[in-house]
């Protein structure tokens, strides 16, 4: 609330000299707040009503024959998609957020229909021109949604590139940066924000975007949904994400004042334990370090979203052909029983405080 | 440092040339979880991790030997470990949402020893017997429990026996409609039980049940409405639409629950979406896409101002 962050405005001015703000902006900041309310539940109402009028919007462009050549395609492509930048720039109001991002979606999808159609552009060059328009996008609006759908665009035509060209090892590469810059995201929120007001604006979409790209890989390598190859060694990328769960639990021990030797080298003993037991399971891995690292920043969304993502591959690991039921009884019991000895000690621990 | 919110955060640093380092301390301060949250949160953490990874260690170490053993072993092994669970609630001393957590893992238990039972005796039964025993026996331990996690255990089973039953045995319609009652019925009751003040359950579970009961009744609309001969299953549908949304939207209202009402208004514009598709066919997709643009820009304008008028009472 506007009253509430005067006192904090107050409180920074006796603790840095040279502090500056400016108050119009802050006032039509949170004037647009009052208006729009940009709670969980209206992002997704506004999100997939985007989505779906997208898709009628398609179909109405077929079956009315509006897009009867791949000519019609790009050039209706390119004018749904200058619309829409155009629109959000200047109408910077959340009612027409729906229609915006509509004419954005459909924009996209034909205009890829249209190059890839005609055959003018490989498909790598379209995953070029993709790139390209949801860069400008970024650099031009700030918009939440549209900035969300862009940076989507932005991020995953990395991965349509690998897979497009066939780099299914790259694969494992493209995921660790995701999850590297999930890390960034979450660890240094106030150096990123702070950054600039356009990198502040984009910190939210971006941070979202990686969380869906990590899932998107995890669930594409794992169920082999809608691409079906092989990975090898999709083992290697429990490797990053278990170095930056260790590195956050000195985070967590500093937070819980556990600073005598003994308890620490017992955390650090039983972490990396049961990160070598799940050492071939990543996607477990990485769930927990999305759980871990949202519950630290209190990032609800991610939170339950690593939840969720943890109980579903974990009840996934049963169908892992890889491995038989003897190796993976063994990894489990051990697991169960390091986390039970652990939960005993720290109830312990945080009974004697 | 007086509490204030992320966006407030986010605004500051946006307007302002306020250092990193302050932005910092006020997101930990008013944002991060503090030590006491990180307690509580790990404990429950390892004791579930614990629990369910032992118990799945087990389960999978008698899958792989299964064949081997005499079934008097195998029976002795699953009961043995069901009585050492029980025995563990009631004679230890932790903490109540441990037991919860033990009694869960037992009441799975118990689906596994009835599945080793058909599977030594090759009883021939339906899948449905199973689930429906299963449901059954752990019935007294989910009501004396009263814990929200077992709870859904126990609806996803109800789930199960019905959605068998009247797929191997009975009329598949009356199945949905069946299934939509039975889901309807399970979130009224606890939203009811709910208004005792001893048996508060959390939003998330009450918003999980609605949830449920609100995507079963919009399946089960858009199944019967492209099936002419199912238009009696369909009025049956809306009759039950027609009682039970404005009932769930007005307790909404009451509790200040935006969730709900955001649920409902969802199924509902995605129901008629569907009715516009069956009446008009090939022509739809023009009024579609003016009804889904219009109906979710209003959508969007109507949680913005119930929220707002919230937050200004």
């Amino acid at each position: 609330m506007l009253r509430d962050i005067k006192e904090t405005l107050e409180e920074i001015k006796f603790s840095q000299e040279d502090f500056k703000y400016n108050e119009d902006n802050i006032i039509t900041e949170y004037k647009q707040l009052e208006d729009e309310d940009g709670s969980l539940i209206i992002k997704i109402v506004s999100f997939l009503g985007g989505i779906f009028s997208a898709l009628s919007l398609i179909a109405l462009l077929f079956i009315t024959e509006i897009i009867h050549s791949e000519t019609s395609l790009i050039v209706l492509g390119i004018i749904f998609i200058l619309t829409s930048v155009i629109v959000t720039k200047y109408v910077d109001k959340l009612i027409v957020e729906t229609s915006t991002l509509t004419l954005y979606i459909t924009g996209v999808i034909i205009l890829s229909g249209g190059l890839l159609d005609k055959n003018v552009v490989n498909e790598n060059l379209v995953i070029l021109i993709l790139f390209i328009i949801s860069f400008l996008t970024l650099i031009i609006i700030e918009r939440y949604l549209l900035s969300l759908t862009a940076v989507l665009i932005f991020n995953g035509s990395f991965f349509f590139w690998i897979i497009e060209n066939k780099f299914y090892s790259l694969i494992i590469l493209y995921l660790s940066i995701n999850i590297l810059l999930f890390t960034i995201f979450s660890l240094f929120e106030a150096k990123i924000i702070t950054f600039n007001k356009k990198v502040a604006k984009l910190y939210d979409p971006f941070k979202v975007s990686f969380l869906v790209i990590i899932l998107f890989v995890m669930s594409i390598v794992s169920e082999k949904l809608i691409f079906n190859f092989k990975i090898d060694n999709f083992y290697l990328s429990s490797i990053l994400p278990s170095l930056i769960i260790l590195y956050v639990i000195s985070d967590i021990l500093k937070l819980l004042n556990i600073d005598k030797l003994k308890y620490q080298v017992v955390a650090y003993l039983f972490s990396i334990l049961f990160l070598a037991l799940l050492f071939y399971s990543p996607t477990i891995i990485i769930s927990i370090l999305i759980l871990i690292l949202s519950f630290l920043v209190n990032f609800k969304t991610g939170f339950s979203v690593g939840i969720l993502s943890f109980l579903y591959f974990l009840s996934r690991f049963y169908y892992d052909l890889s491995y038989t039921l003897l190796i993976k009884s063994i990894m489990l019991f051990s697991s169960g029983i390091l986390f039970i000895l652990f939960y005993i000690i720290i109830s312990r621990k945080f009974k004697n405080r | 440092m007086k509490k204030i919110d992320r966006e407030d955060i986010y605004i500051i640093a946006r307007n302002s040339n306020c250092s990193a380092d302050y932005i910092d301390k006020s997101l930990r301060y008013n944002i991060y979880n503090n030590k006491d949250d990180w307690e509580k949160f790990l404990k429950i953490l390892f004791i579930s991790l614990g629990a369910g990874f032992t118990v799945l260690g087990i389960v999978f170490f008698f899958a792989y030997n299964w064949q081997d053993l005499n079934k008097f072993i195998k029976f002795a092994l699953i009961e043995s470990i069901i009585t050492l669970l029980i025995i563990s609630i009631f004679f230890s001393k932790i903490n109540i949402l441990t037991k919860n957590i033990i009694l869960t893992v037992a009441s799975i238990i118990v689906g596994v020893l009835f599945a080793v039972f058909g599977q030594v005796y090759q009883t021939g039964a339906d899948a449905y017997d199973l689930f429906l025993v299963w449901t059954l026996a752990i019935t007294i331990w989910v009501i004396i429990a009263n814990f929200p996690p077992l709870f859904i255990v126990y609806g996803i089973l109800l789930n199960m026996t019905l959605t068998l039953y009247f797929s191997q045995v009975a009329n598949i319609d009356v199945g949905l409609i069946s299934l939509v009652v039975m889901n309807l019925s399970f979130s009224m009751i606890f939203l009811f039980l709910s208004k005792i003040e001893t048996l508060k359950y959390p939003n998330w579970f009450l918003n999980l049940l609605l949830l449920n009961s609100i995507s079963w009744l919009t399946i089960s609309s858009m199944a019967f409405l492209f099936d002419y001969n199912k238009i009696i299953y369909f009025m049956i549908n809306l009759f039950i639409i027609i009682i039970f949304y404005p009932f769930i939207t007005f307790l909404a209202f009451k509790e200040k629950n935006i969730f709900i009402i955001a649920f409902v208004m969802i199924s509902l514009i995605t129901i008629v979406s569907s009715f516009i598709i069956k009446i008009l066919e090939e022509n739809s997709p023009f009024f579609i896409l003016i009804f889904l643009i219009g109906s979710t820009t209003f959508l969007i304008k109507s949680l913005i101002k119930i929220n707002k008028g919230w937050k200004d009472a």
